[in-house]
């Protein structure tokens, strides 16, 4: 299966944006131990912006920046796919800990932010996109899982699908039993294959080893955060040397085999 | 898209287990809503008996939590773990894929422990977080227990969670990463959604009543669905889903847009996926929380795109709102009004909105089916109708 990726947004640990993090992931310049730069949600009204947890204000800032170089017209009813293990741990330890109070009187807005969906919700509103938007969960694969779904609307005729793997940190609550010790997320807004962007080709085949960083550092990110598993494919988009046989990512039982060509 | 097949389901619901009690109860008008106390706040709720006695296989013990003993109990009800085994003997196990939705996963056992434990201490290492609180946790507990090993994830989108599963199940096999799916809703109850829906003010302070003037919100259940989705029939009878639609409303997280633009929007997408026009849809099984503002704004939708003579009924007044699992329960007691020739009536309402124009089915009847439309709408202004029925 093919298609283009037309658009890429990022931010982690050391990750601040696509631009300035592509000649750390060519390996042209050193990676270092950043904090997670700042969050960036345009669009969402001011109330809103409150109301969102800072989950939600991640994703939304990688979302906005792979659709900054997208023609407007891509976003009016464009697909999406929100890729989580377990998206908002911080939500999760606030929520907890009310219920455990007596009476336990969780807020509406405490509520309605603990669903999958909330980024979905909040970027739907901010970006006025009525298209199908899809929240899912599959573990550790989840951001395969979700290049997985984002392909499956562009083959059933959707012009673009936008896919966004996330992860909050772990909480204090949290953090033994899911331990998550840095933010990470990623977006790509892909396209039908044969258009602008690089020219990405999937196949699915027995399951391999999954493909590695090239630097060590990265490989550790890659670790330790669902969502950072997309580095070996974003070390490939950013033009570093290309790997050999193409990028396995494990989804499932199998792997996927990813490859990345020229734009056209 | 192209026409799919239930080839086999199972429904577990507040009331009872399986295909006969579930048309006993809604040709008998026998509702399954109890009044449920959780930590001092009383509500009608739809409860499912029977899950503390549910054991699973010792080597799934880490995934013990009432989620997947009740998708062990789905699993249970009308041979449809048989029923999946001869499927995996056909198709391969690395052939099936799992879609399975679900919106509270284990969070009933993550509150118990987070209240047992002292002030200011974390969850310990050993709490089973992974297999049994997380959103894929019955993903995974169905795939490890069935022997599956296609693509497997769970879809988590509120209230239209497993309409949307099927819908993804319908794409993967579509796109040719699997040639049949394991597709299902399981959904608890859980402090969480009972506080925090009465938070909202969404709940009922009795029995749901959709549709209803006097209606004052919505009740609780809990529910296990699940379905074999295949491309081909494997009886003549078997229910096609035969197209779906699905939409965002722009508009608020957890109000619906006044006038249900992003439901219009599902319900034109689920007829253009079918191929079919509006005059084609026999019955339509309304979302139809009883909440003042979802009714209204579904009436809305629904007399735009497809009029007010089709007859409808909402049938949460028997099983509850069983949120991430509603849309395949649905699809589900869809599937059974075909085959039994069924509308079903609304449950607990006395009489019709006159504000609303839907044609309401207050009293159950008989009338012969060929296709029926299913819609789930939910909080992120998430939102899917599906089409089932006959090709």
């Amino acid at each position: 299966m093919e298609a283009s990726i037309q658009g890429v947004g990022l931010l982690g640990p050391g990750l601040a944006g696509w631009p300035a993090s592509r000649e750390i992931l060519a390996g042209d310049r050193p990676w270092q131990n950043d904090p997670v730069g700042r969050l960036n949600a345009p669009g969402l009204p001011r109330t809103e912006a409150r109301r969102a947890t800072r989950a939600t204000h991640l994703a939304l800032s990688t979302a906005s920046e792979a659709l900054s170089t997208a023609p407007n017209h891509a976003t009016e009813h464009l697909a999406s796919v929100w890729a989580a293990a377990d998206s908002d741990l911080q939500g999760l330890e606030k929520n907890m800990r009310t219920l455990a109070e007596d009476p336990p009187w969780i807020s509406p807005h405490q509520f309605q932010n603990s669903v999958h969906n909330a980024p979905a919700g909040y970027w739907s509103i901010a970006s006025g996109c009525r298209g199908p938007a899809t929240a899912l969960a599959a573990g550790e694969e989840s951001f395969a899982a979700g290049l997985v779904e984002a392909l499956t609307f562009l083959a059933s005729g959707e012009e673009h699908a936008l896919l966004v793997a996330y992860e909050e940190a772990s909480p204090p609550l949290l953090e033994q039993s899911r331990p998550l010790p840095f933010s990470f997320s990623v977006a790509l807004l892909l396209g039908q294959p044969g258009q602008r962007g690089a020219a990405v080709t999937l196949s699915v085949g027995a399951r391999r080893t999954p493909t590695g960083c090239r630097t060590p550092e990265l490989e550790t990110l890659r670790h330790q955060n669902p969502a950072a598993r997309s580095l070996p494919l974003l070390e490939a988009l950013a033009g570093g040397p290309a790997a050999k046989g193409g990028i396995e990512l494990s989804w499932s039982d199998h792997s996927l085999n990813l490859s990345i060509g020229a734009a056209p | 898209m192209a026409v799919k097949y239930l080839t086999a389901s199972a429904l577990v619901t507040a009331v009872g287990a399986g295909r006969d009690n579930t048309v006993e109860a809604l040709r008998n008008q026998r509702g399954g809503l109890k009044p449920v106390d959780e930590a001092g706040l009383t509500l009608y709720a739809g409860h499912v008996e029977g899950l503390e006695g549910v054991e699973l296989a010792a080597e799934h013990a880490a995934y013990d939590c009432r989620n997947n003993r009740l998708a062990e109990m789905t699993l249970r009800t009308d041979d449809f773990a048989q029923r999946l085994e001869a499927a995996v003997a056909h198709y391969g196990p690395g052939r099936i894929g799992v879609f399975l939705a679900t919106s509270t996963g284990g969070m009933r056992e993550t509150e118990a422990a987070c209240r047992a434990l002292p002030a200011g201490q974390p969850l310990p290492e050993t709490f089973t977080l992974a297999t049994t609180h997380r959103l894929s946790a019955t993903a995974d507990y169905l795939r490890t227990r069935c022997g599956l090993r296609g693509p497997v994830q769970s879809i988590s989108t509120a209230c239209s969670s497993s309409a949307k599963a099927l819908a993804s199940a319908a794409r993967h096999i579509d796109a040719g990463f699997c040639d049949a799916a394991l597709v299902g809703g399981v959904d608890t109850l859980c402090r969480t959604t009972l506080y925090g829906f009465n938070a909202l003010e969404l709940t009922s302070q009795g029995l749901c009543r959709p549709f209803d003037p006097e209606r004052d919100g919505l009740c609780l259940g809990e529910a296990g669905a699940l379905a074999l989705l295949e491309p081909r029939q494997q009886t003549p009878d078997d229910t096609a889903l035969l197209g779906y639609g699905e939409s965002t409303d722009a508009h608020h997280l957890s109000t619906p847009h006044p006038e249900g633009a992003g439901a219009r929007l599902a319900i034109r997408r689920a007829l253009a996926s079918a191929g079919l026009g509006s005059g084609a849809i026999d019955y339509i099984n309304l979302h139809g929380t009883a909440t003042p503002l979802n009714d209204r704004m579904e009436d809305q939708a629904l007399v735009a795109e497809l009029g007010d003579h089709i007859p409808a009924s909402s049938t949460k007044g028997w099983t509850g709102h069983t949120l991430g699992a509603a849309g395949m329960v649905e699809a589900l007691i869809s599937a059974l009004c075909l085959e039994e020739g069924l509308i079903p009536g609304t449950l607990n309402t006395r009489k019709p909105d006159p504000e609303l124009r839907t044609k309401l089915q207050v009293e159950p009847a008989h009338h012969p089916l060929r296709r029926v439309m299913s819609q789930s709408f939910g909080f992120g202004g998430n939102n899917c109708s599906l089409i089932l029925g006959y090709p």
